[in-house]
């Protein structure tokens, strides 16, 4: 395995996955029904003078919002799975492990059925809280770290707002399914100012990373970490407040896109090794870049037809984490 | 300080108490240690000093791994105080906790891959401030304890691909690692081989005497306790006692606590009980 993780490689590493989203937001940029090359596309970003203004219009005003949009829902959702997944010592948790999804989808379908378009944000994040809160009251303050007691009641409450969505869907009127769908798939359709989720992105992952040599401690076990002098309590509730705030944050801007909570953390340890200071940072940079290239490949592969976003980072992950998964020792 | 010729038997004196520079590393006044009602022991009194090396002996489930989370303060006491270098451990922070003790738990469960030479730097987390990285120092002394173990070979290998006995030996490294004053240790030989053990218990005796730490061990293995320690508490039926080496590991006292007549065989080094 790889030595010990020093703050000159952790930068190196860091840099290279910001690189890495920077070009994915400039291909998202690029593609779509008007083909638009990578150097106009700079110049329109860099607001020099010449370019057409129909391209900068395209560039600024249609694609950059959405594009940003989904670079902060991959990076929050990637955070989220990253924390959860040591908090709760289990590589397959996820940030809806607990029922937050679907608290939020129950939300926002009750939101699209009562034709408050408006609403369907506040909704599912009001949604994602009150599940959230349910399974930590429900199972108990003090199970907050590899406890099956939480992760059994997160399981079973989330089976409960999945009856509750199957309902809402057969009561549905046919004309508003598709919508439903759509959000209950996670779709950046309805995407426009990006400054929310980049705002909680950020919140979310200074707080995570000032926890995260902590965490470190945390994911070989709760005595361990106690015994090196870790508050596991604290670092354990606060850790979960972060993960649930975030995931609600991305779902509330995007709906309930799946995959990249789980398999971005997942195939990060894989290569980069489990030391949260460097997963975390790129945890975000590498989950916020594979959902711009999937939001990208969800509206022009297909087009004119648009498909749901966490169709695409399903499709996109789900052999990509096989992979790593069949080559890791 | 006490005296470097310091012999088992020796009884520390209640003047010490708050007097923070002769202060015993580990003490407990009027302990009682238990699970919810349950109480394993009660009205447990020691002076664990520098150099010292108690065992903590008992039949299964007689409270043994309990008593040492007690004094670990990973549990709370029922009653009574511990203290750690005269102070109690209730008004210490975390982290000075953690720098005051350091403990092996009975087994070690890893859910993630963690390389050898991460599991024991992680063991430098109390003595790195919050904001900091680990230093070459922490570096150089992670490597001294894999060395001590004889396990610097395995320093890139995944935890969960070393062997029962590998990995107790890097959970070894990992408490020498965290370079307390006071260790607590929870079955130290198990899953090591005969050989093994002695090696082990050699470098962790060697620690006591050449460094001055005290060292309080949870041992099945009444030999190894009748070779290594110079203190021992008796744990089982709801009580303990404690007390020199030399008044506790006997025939009559044991066969009294593990129900069963047992025979002492040897002497010096050898010394061992074996069941009637």
């Amino acid at each position: 395995m790889r030595d010990p993780l020093t703050p000159a490689r952790t930068l190196v590493v860091v840099a290279l996955c910001a690189g890495g989203s920077a070009l994915a937001l400039v291909f998202a940029l690029c593609a779509g029904s008007v083909a638009i090359d990578a150097g106009s596309v700079l110049d329109a970003l860099s607001g020099r003078a010449g370019v057409p203004r129909e391209t900068r219009d395209i560039v600024i005003a249609l694609r950059l919002p959405r594009a940003l949009c989904a670079f902060a829902v991959g990076g929050l959702l990637a955070l989220a799975g990253a924390l959860m997944q040591v908090v709760l010592r289990n590589p397959l948790a996820d940030p809806y492990v607990l029922g937050l999804s679907g608290g939020a989808a129950v939300g926002a379908l009750l939101a699209i059925l009562a034709g408050a378009a408006a609403m369907i944000g506040p909704a599912a994040f009001a949604g994602a809280l009150l599940s959230t809160s349910i399974v930590f009251t429900l199972a108990g303050r003090r199970e907050a770290v590899q406890s099956t007691r939480l992760l059994l009641t997160g399981v079973v409450v989330a089976a409960g707002w999945s009856a509750f969505i199957a309902l809402l869907l057969s009561l549905a009127p046919s004309a508003q399914v598709k919508g439903m769908l759509f959000w209950l798939l996670g779709d950046l359709g309805g995407a426009a100012d990006p400054r929310p989720a980049l705002a909680a992105l950020l919140l979310a992952f200074v707080l995570a990373w000032a926890l995260a040599r902590s965490l470190n401690r945390l994911a070989r076990g709760a005595d361990h970490a106690a015994a090196l002098g870790v508050d596991v309590d604290r670092t354990a509730l606060a850790t979960h407040g972060i993960a649930a705030f975030a995931a609600a944050a991305a779902v509330t801007q995007a709906g309930s896109v799946g995959f990249v909570g789980l398999i971005v953390p997942h195939a990060l340890r894989l290569v980069l090794g489990n030391d949260q200071r460097l997963l975390l940072p790129a945890a975000v940079f590498a989950g916020g870049a594979l959902v711009v290239v999937a939001d990208t490949l969800a509206r022009t592969v297909f087009a004119p037809q648009q498909v749901p976003v966490g169709v695409i980072t399903a499709l996109i992950g789900v052999p990509t984490f096989l992979w790593l998964q069949r080559r890791a020792p | 300080m006490s005296a470097p010729g310091h012999t088992s038997g020796d009884h520390r004196s209640a003047t010490r108490e708050g007097d923070p520079v002769n202060a015993s590393v580990l003490a407990t006044r009027d302990l009682r240690a238990g699970i919810g009602a349950r109480a394993f022991c009660d009205a447990l009194s020691i002076d664990v000093g520098a150099g010292d090396v108690w065992a903590i002996i008992g039949p299964n489930g007689a409270g043994k791994t309990t008593l040492l989370r007690t004094l670990a303060g990973l549990a709370a006491p029922l009653a009574g105080t511990v203290m750690l270098g005269g102070r109690p451990l209730e008004t210490l922070s975390l982290r000075l906790r953690a720098q005051s003790r350091g403990v092996l738990p009975q087994d070690d469960v890893d859910a993630f891959a963690v390389s050898v030479a991460d599991s024991v730097l992680a063991a430098r987390h109390p003595h790195i401030a919050w904001h900091a990285w680990e230093r070459d120092a922490d570096r150089r002394i992670a490597g001294d304890a894999l060395a001590a173990f004889g396990v610097a070979d395995l320093a890139a290998r995944d935890v969960r691909t070393l062997s029962g006995g590998e990995r107790r030996r890097v959970a070894l490294a990992e408490l020498v690692a965290q370079d307390t004053p006071l260790l607590l240790l929870d079955e130290p030989s198990s899953h090591l081989d005969i050989g093994q053990q002695v090696a082990a218990l050699d470098a962790l005796t060697a620690l006591a005497r050449g460094r001055r730490k005290a060292l309080v061990m949870v041992l099945h293995d009444l030999h190894l306790a009748a070779r290594y320690c110079d203190h021992a508490i008796a744990i089982g039926g709801g009580g303990a006692i404690a007390g020199a080496a030399s008044e506790i590991l006997r025939e009559a006292p044991l066969s009294a606590l593990f129900g069963r007549a047992l025979l002492e065989l040897g002497a010096g080094a050898t010394r061992t009980f074996v069941p009637r």
